[in-house]
C-alpha cells in the first residue's frame, strides 16, 4: 500500500507496508501477541475465502451443510448460514470491533494504513513463504495486466492491488453478494483503477481534504465517474428515433417464437447452477419452519426455481403462489385469495384491516394450520407500495405462515425500513440462475413490441405518473364519469363538448385547444378511444374494464 | 347597565349576566336584542367571529345558560362525521344523555340531513317547543370540510324545519372563506373585537386572591402586562402566566422584605423572573409543573434544560453518514459537487460558479430534493472506507425516512429513482458530524 508519512516537513515518502504488518496492527490493538506464523496462516485463510468467492461460494457449502447437523449450525450461528460460507473464520482478529459492520475489515485496514506511527520501510520479507504465496494467489490478476504494468517491479505494482483486493473482498461474503458478475465487475474496476493510478500519482496528491486520505481506492473511481458524468447539466437529445429504423413492430407471439429459437449457450453450466440451488431446498424448508422467511435475489429469473421448490416440497401442504409480476395484482387480491381459498371464508370484508385481523385470528386459533406463501417478484410495480408491503409484512410475521419470495429490482431493499424488516425476518439467499425473464417481462411495455389487448393497471398508472397533475385530473374526470354510467348499457361515452364543460368547471383547462392537445396525448398512450356517434359528435371512452377502472380510482384516491 | 335591560327577563338575571361578561356590554346587548323574547322568531343564522381568546364561546355560553334558553352547544371538532353532529343536536333537544342504562346510544339514529330535519320536527312537535331553540356550532370552520350540503343546510334550518330555530356559528375565520360556490343563505355576521390593554387589565385583576388586596393584585397584573403584552394578547395565556408567577411576586411580602405598597421593589424582584418565564414557560420549553417546582425549591431557572435542548439522537454509524450526505445533497447545488467531492477538481473559486440568483443562501431557501444516486455518490465520497451497497444501507435510508429525518419527495415510485429531502437543521447535523469527526461546514457551499 502506498502510504504518506508526514515527517514534520512537507515531504512525502512512499513506503510499503507488508500485509502481515497490517494484520499485526490489528492484532496488536486487540492485545494478542501475534506470531508471524499465525499471521501468515490468517492471511492464507483470507486468501482462501477470496478464492472461494471468485469461484462459487455456494459450490462448497452444500456438502458442508450436509455433513453438519443443521439444527446445530443454525443454533450456534445463524449469521453464518446467511453467508453461505466459512467467511467468519477470523473472528478473533476482528472481535474488538463491537459493532458488526459489514466492511469492518476494510475499515480497519485503511485505518491501520493511515496511522503514520508504524511505517515500515520496504523490505522483501523475513518470511520466505509469505513472500512467495501472494503472487501465486494474485496470478489471476497479474496475468491479464497491460504490458506497461508488467514493466514495473512486479512486487510493488501488485501489492497495492492485492491489499485492495483484500479490502474489497472480505466485505463481499458478509454482504452475501458474491456472485460471478459482481466479483467480475469489481475486478474490472480494480484493474481500471490500478491502471489509471500509478503509485507515484497517489502519493503526489497532497490531499486537499485531509480527513479522507487513505480511502478512495476502488469506490472513488465510481464516485468520480458519477460526478464527472453529472457535472454538466446539458441534456443532449438525439434525433435517432425508433421510427427511423423502419422495422415493423413485432407482436408478443412472434417475439416469443423468435426468442425460443435461439439456443442457450452454457446450457450445461446453467443446469449445474440450478442443481446447486436445488440442493438448498431442505435447508430453506428448515429455516422457514424455524421462523425465518426466505428471499431470493440475484441475476436471472427465479420463477422456475420457486416452482421447482413448490413441486418438490410443497405438494402435500397448503400453499399459495402469487405472481407479483402480474400487472393487476393488489394486496387486496392476495388477502382475498388467502381468506377465500386457503381459509374457506366466503364473506366479504369491510376493509383490508378487518381482513388482516380475521387472518391473524384464524392462524392464532389454529396452530396446526400452516400456509406457504410463494411470491414471484415481491418488488413488482404493484406490490412495492408502502401499504402493500405492510400488509405482506404482517402476514409474514405470522408464525405458521411461511413466505418465500424473490426480488429483482436493484433498489429492492429500499422497500423495507427497520420495522418492516423485523416483520419479515428475511434470510437472503443469492440464487443467480441466469434464466431469462420470459414470464415476468411478457406484461411489460416495450417500444419494439406491439401491444395487444386492454391496458393493464400498472401500465396505466405508469403512464399517468409521467403526466401533469392537470392531465391526471382530466383523465380522472373521464374515468369517474364512466364509472357513474357503468350500469347504463347504452352508454356510448362522453361527448367532447360536455367533457370540455366539465373540465372548465374544474379549472383544468382554459380553452378547448388545450383539451384537444391533452386528448391527443391520451390517444397516443392508448388511454382513451374516440368514437363518432350517430349524430356526428365525438364520444370519448376509456377502453378499460370496470374492475381495473375501479382499482385505478381507488389508487388515485389513496395517493391524493 | 341599562342597555341590557329587557322586559322579558327579571332584573336579577340581568345583573348576573352583566357581572359575568366584563367588557363585552355592546356584544351582549346586540345578541340579546337579536334573540328577542322567547317565542319571537330570531335570525335563522348568526355568524360570530373574532380572534382567539376574545370570549366568543364564554359569552354565548353565559348568556344562554343564565337566561335558561333551550340550546344545543356542539363542538365541531368532536363531531367528525355528520351523524355524530346530528345525533348530538337531537340528544340536546330531547335532553337525552348517553348513559349505561341506554348503552350509550343516542336518542335516534340519524345518518342524513334529511333524517335530521324530519327527526328534529318530530322532536319539537312532541315537546311542544314554542320558544326559540339555539344550536351553537363551535369551531364551525370544520363544517366546511364535511359534506357540501351541511353548511347551506344549517344556514337554512329555520326554513327547512319551519320551526323557531337559530343556528349560531362560532369561529376565528371570516365569513368569506365559508361561502359555498353555489351561494347560500347569508347569515348575520357579528364581530368580537380584541380586548384592549385596559380591558385585559380589568378582566385579569377582577379575580384577585382573597388573601391580598385588589390594588396589590392589580399592580401585579400591570407589571405582567407590561412584560407580556407585546408578545401575547390571548387572555387565557395571560391568565395562566399570572397564576403561575404570582407566588414569586408575593415572596418579598411574605418574607417581610417589602410591603404591599413597595411597588418598585416588587417590580425589581419580579421583572427578570417574568422575562425568563417568557423564554421558557410561554414557549412550553419547560412545563408549568416544573416551573412551579423550581419556584418552590428556589432553584435557578436557567439550569433546567428545556424540551428543545434534547435535539440529540443516537444513530448508527452509517446512518450518521447517510444523514450527512443527505444534508450535503440537499443544501449544495449539484453543480458544485465536483468541487467538494472530487480530489482533482482543479482550482475553482466560489465566485466562478456563483450565479446571480444564488446570492441568497441555500439555507434560507430550504432543502432541495435530490435523487438516490447522488446521495449514494456523496456517501461513498465522504466515508473513509469502502462502503458496500448492502441491503442494510438501503433499509437505513428507508428507516431515516420513517424517522422523519429525511422525507420522500414526489411519492411517484419507491424504487425507480426516488427523490429525498433532508429535514434536519444545521445544528443537528453539526452535532452528528462532530460525533464522526467530519467537518461538515467545509463541505457546505453556503459557508465557503
Amino acid at each position: 500500500m502506498s502510504h504518506e508519512a508526514h515527517n514534520g516537513t512537507k515531504l512525502f515518502k512512499v513506503q510499503f507496508t507488508p500485509d502481515e504488518e497490517v494484520l499485526e496492527h490489528i492484532t496488536d490493538k486487540q492485545g494478542v501477541t501475534p506470531q508471524s506464523n499465525t499471521a501468515a496462516q490468517r492471511i492464507v485463510a483470507v486468501k482462501n475465502i477470496i478464492k472461494n468467492d471468485d469461484l462459487h461460494v455456494d459450490e462448497a457449502t452444500p456438502e458442508s451443510w450436509r455433513e453438519q447437523n443443521y439444527v446445530d449450525v443454525l443454533g450456534v450461528d445463524t449469521e453464518d448460514t446467511l453467508q453461505n460460507g466459512p467467511g467468519t473464520g477470523g473472528g478473533d482478529v476482528y472481535s474488538f470491533y463491537t459493532i458488526k459492520r459489514s466492511n469492518k475489515m476494510a475499515q480497519l485496514a485503511t485505518e491501520m494504513a493511515r496511522t503514520p506511527a508504524k511505517t515500515v520501510s520496504f523490505s522483501v520479507s523475513d518470511n520466505p513463504e509469505e513472500a512467495v504465496s501472494p503472487p501465486a494467489n494474485s496470478k489471476k490478476q497479474t496475468a491479464n495486466k497491460t504490458p506497461s504494468k508488467g514493466r514495473k517491479n512486479e512486487f510493488i505494482s501488485t501489492t497495492p492491488h492485492r491489499l485492495r483486493k483484500r479490502l474489497s473482498a472480505p466485505s463481499q461474503p458478509s454482504d452475501s453478494e458474491s456472485d460471478y458478475s459482481a466479483s467480475n465487475s469489481d475486478e474490472e474496476l480494480e484493474e481500471k483503477s490500478s491502471a489509471a493510478k500509478t503509485p507515484s500519482k497517489v502519493s503526489q496528491t497532497p490531499g486537499k481534504t485531509p480527513s479522507k486520505k487513505g480511502k478512495k481506492n476502488t469506490a472513488s473511481n465510481l464516485v468520480e465517474e458519477y460526478f464527472e458524468a453529472h457535472s454538466s447539466s446539458k441534456v443532449l437529445t438525439s434525433d435517432r428515433t425508433l421510427q427511423r429504423l423502419q422495422t415493423p413492430k413485432l407482436d408478443q407471439e412472434t417475439l416469443r417464437k423468435l426468442l425460443d429459437q435461439t439456443p442457450s449457450a452454457f446450457a450445461d453450466e446453467l443446469h449445474r447452477i440450478s442443481k446447486k440451488h436445488e440442493a438448498l431446498f431442505y435447508k430453506w424448508m428448515l429455516q422457514l419452519h424455524l421462523g425465518f422467511n426466505i428471499i431470493l435475489f440475484g441475476l436471472g429469473s427465479k420463477q422456475s426455481l420457486i416452482e421447482k421448490f413448490r413441486t418438490s416440497l410443497l405438494q402435500d401442504s397448503l400453499h399459495i403462489v402469487i405472481n407479483g409480476f402480474f400487472p393487476s395484482i393488489t394486496a387486496k387480491s392476495i388477502l382475498n385469495s388467502i381468506t377465500e381459498e386457503a381459509l374457506g371464508h366466503p364473506g366479504a370484508f369491510r376493509s383490508p384491516l378487518d381482513q388482516m385481523d380475521f387472518i391473524l385470528q384464524r392462524f392464532k386459533d389454529d396452530p396446526s394450520l400452516e400456509l406457504y406463501l410463494l411470491i414471484h417478484n415481491l418488488d413488482s410495480q404493484m406490490l412495492r407500495g408502502e401499504k402493500c408491503q405492510q400488509v405482506l409484512g404482517q402476514l409474514a410475521s405470522i408464525p405458521n405462515l411461511h413466505l418465500l419470495a424473490s426480488v429483482d429490482h436493484i433498489n429492492a431493499p429500499l422497500m423495507w425500513d427497520q420495522s418492516k424488516q423485523s416483520l419479515y425476518n428475511w434470510l437472503w439467499y443469492e440464487t443467480t440462475t441466469f434464466g431469462s425473464y420470459i414470464e415476468e417481462t411478457s406484461y411489460e411495455n416495450s417500444l419494439l413490441v406491439k401491444r395487444s389487448g386492454a391496458l393493464a393497471l400498472s401500465s396505466l398508472t405508469h403512464v399517468l405518473r409521467s403526466l401533469t397533475p392537470n392531465a391526471r385530473g382530466i383523465f380522472r374526470l373521464l374515468a369517474e364519469y364512466q364509472m357513474a354510467n357503468k350500469d347504463n348499457p347504452s352508454y356510448t361515452g362522453l361527448s367532447f363538448q360536455d367533457f370540455y364543460q366539465q373540465c372548465r368547471e374544474a379549472f383544468l383547462v382554459n380553452s378547448d385547444l388545450t383539451l384537444r392537445a391533452q386528448l391527443t396525448e391520451f390517444r397516443d398512450h392508448k388511454l382513451i378511444r374516440t368514437k363518432k356517434g350517430m349524430d356526428g359528435v365525438e364520444y370519448l371512452l376509456i377502453p378499460l374494464d370496470l374492475g381495473t377502472l375501479t382499482d385505478f380510482l381507488e389508487m388515485e384516491d389513496k395517493d391524493t | 347597565m341599562a342597555s341590557l335591560m329587557h322586559a322579558a327577563y327579571p332584573e336579577e338575571t340581568w345583573k348576573e349576566v352583566a357581572k359575568r361578561t366584563l367588557c363585552r356590554e355592546s356584544q351582549v346587548s346586540t345578541l340579546l336584542s337579536i334573540f328577542g323574547e322567547r317565542q319571537h322568531l330570531s335570525f335563522p343564522s348568526i355568524f360570530i367571529y373574532g380572534h382567539t381568546g376574545t370570549g366568543k364561546t364564554y359569552i354565548l355560553q353565559t348568556v344562554l345558560r343564565t337566561l335558561e334558553l333551550p340550546c344545543a352547544f356542539i363542538n365541531c371538532v368532536e363531531c367528525f362525521t355528520p351523524r355524530l353532529l346530528f345525533e348530538q343536536i337531537l340528544n340536546h333537544l330531547h335532553d337525552h344523555q348517553p348513559a349505561p342504562e341506554n348503552e350509550f346510544s343516542s336518542k335516534d339514529r340519524c345518518d342524513t340531513f334529511n333524517d335530521f330535519v324530519r327527526l328534529y320536527n318530530r322532536g319539537t312537535s312532541e315537546l311542544g317547543l314554542e320558544e326559540t331553540f339555539y344550536i351553537v356550532l363551535d369551531k364551525a370552520e370544520l363544517l366546511r370540510e364535511m359534506e357540501a350540503n351541511l353548511l347551506p343546510g344549517f344556514l337554512r334550518l329555520q326554513e327547512l324545519t319551519e320551526s323557531n330555530v337559530t343556528v349560531i356559528f362560532l369561529t376565528e375565520i371570516v365569513w368569506e372563506t365559508f361561502r359555498p360556490n353555489t351561494g347560500c343563505f347569508e347569515p348575520l355576521t357579528l364581530y368580537f373585537p380584541d380586548y384592549s390593554k385596559v380591558e385585559l387589565q380589568r378582566i385579569l385583576s377582577s379575580e384577585y386572591p382573597q388573601e391580598y388586596s385588589a390594588e396589590f393584585y392589580a399592580s401585579y397584573i400591570n407589571i405582567l402586562l407590561g412584560v407580556f403584552y407585546a408578545v401575547c394578547r390571548d387572555i387565557k395565556e395571560l391568565r395562566h402566566l399570572a397564576a403561575l408567577n404570582f407566588p414569586k411576586f408575593c415572596e418579598p411580602v411574605i418574607k417581610g422584605e417589602a410591603k404591599e405598597t413597595d411597588s418598585h421593589k416588587l417590580w425589581k424582584n419580579i421583572e427578570p423572573h417574568l422575562k425568563r418565564a417568557m423564554q421558557t414557560v410561554y414557549l412550553r420549553e419547560i412545563s408549568s409543573s416544573q416551573w412551579e417546582r423550581i419556584q418552590q425549591e428556589d432553584r435557578e431557572t436557567s439550569q433546567l434544560k428545556g424540551l428543545s435542548a434534547h435535539a440529540h439522537v443516537e444513530l448508527p454509524y452509517y446512518s450518521k453518514f447517510l444523514l450527512i450526505a443527505a444534508y450535503l445533497a440537499s443544501y449544495n447545488p449539484a453543480r458544485t459537487d465536483k468541487r467538494f467531492f472530487l480530489k482533482h477538481h482543479g482550482k475553482i473559486k466560489k465566485t466562478d460558479f456563483l450565479k446571480k440568483h444564488e446570492k441568497t443562501s441555500n439555507h434560507l431557501l430550504g432543502p432541495k430534493p435530490f435523487p438516490l444516486d447522488r446521495l449514494l455518490a456523496i456517501l461513498y465520497s465522504v466515508v473513509d472506507s469502502r462502503v458496500a451497497p448492502t441491503a442494510n444501507i438501503f433499509s437505513q435510508i428507508s428507516s431515516l425516512v420513517t424517522l422523519q429525518l429525511l422525507t420522500l419527495v414526489g411519492h411517484d415510485d419507491q424504487l425507480d429513482g426516488p427523490k429525498y429531502k433532508c429535514t434536519v437543521s444545521l445544528d443537528f447535523i453539526r452535532a452528528v458530524a462532530r460525533t464522526v469527526n467530519f467537518d461538515i461546514v467545509r463541505y457546505l457551499y453556503d459557508f465557503l
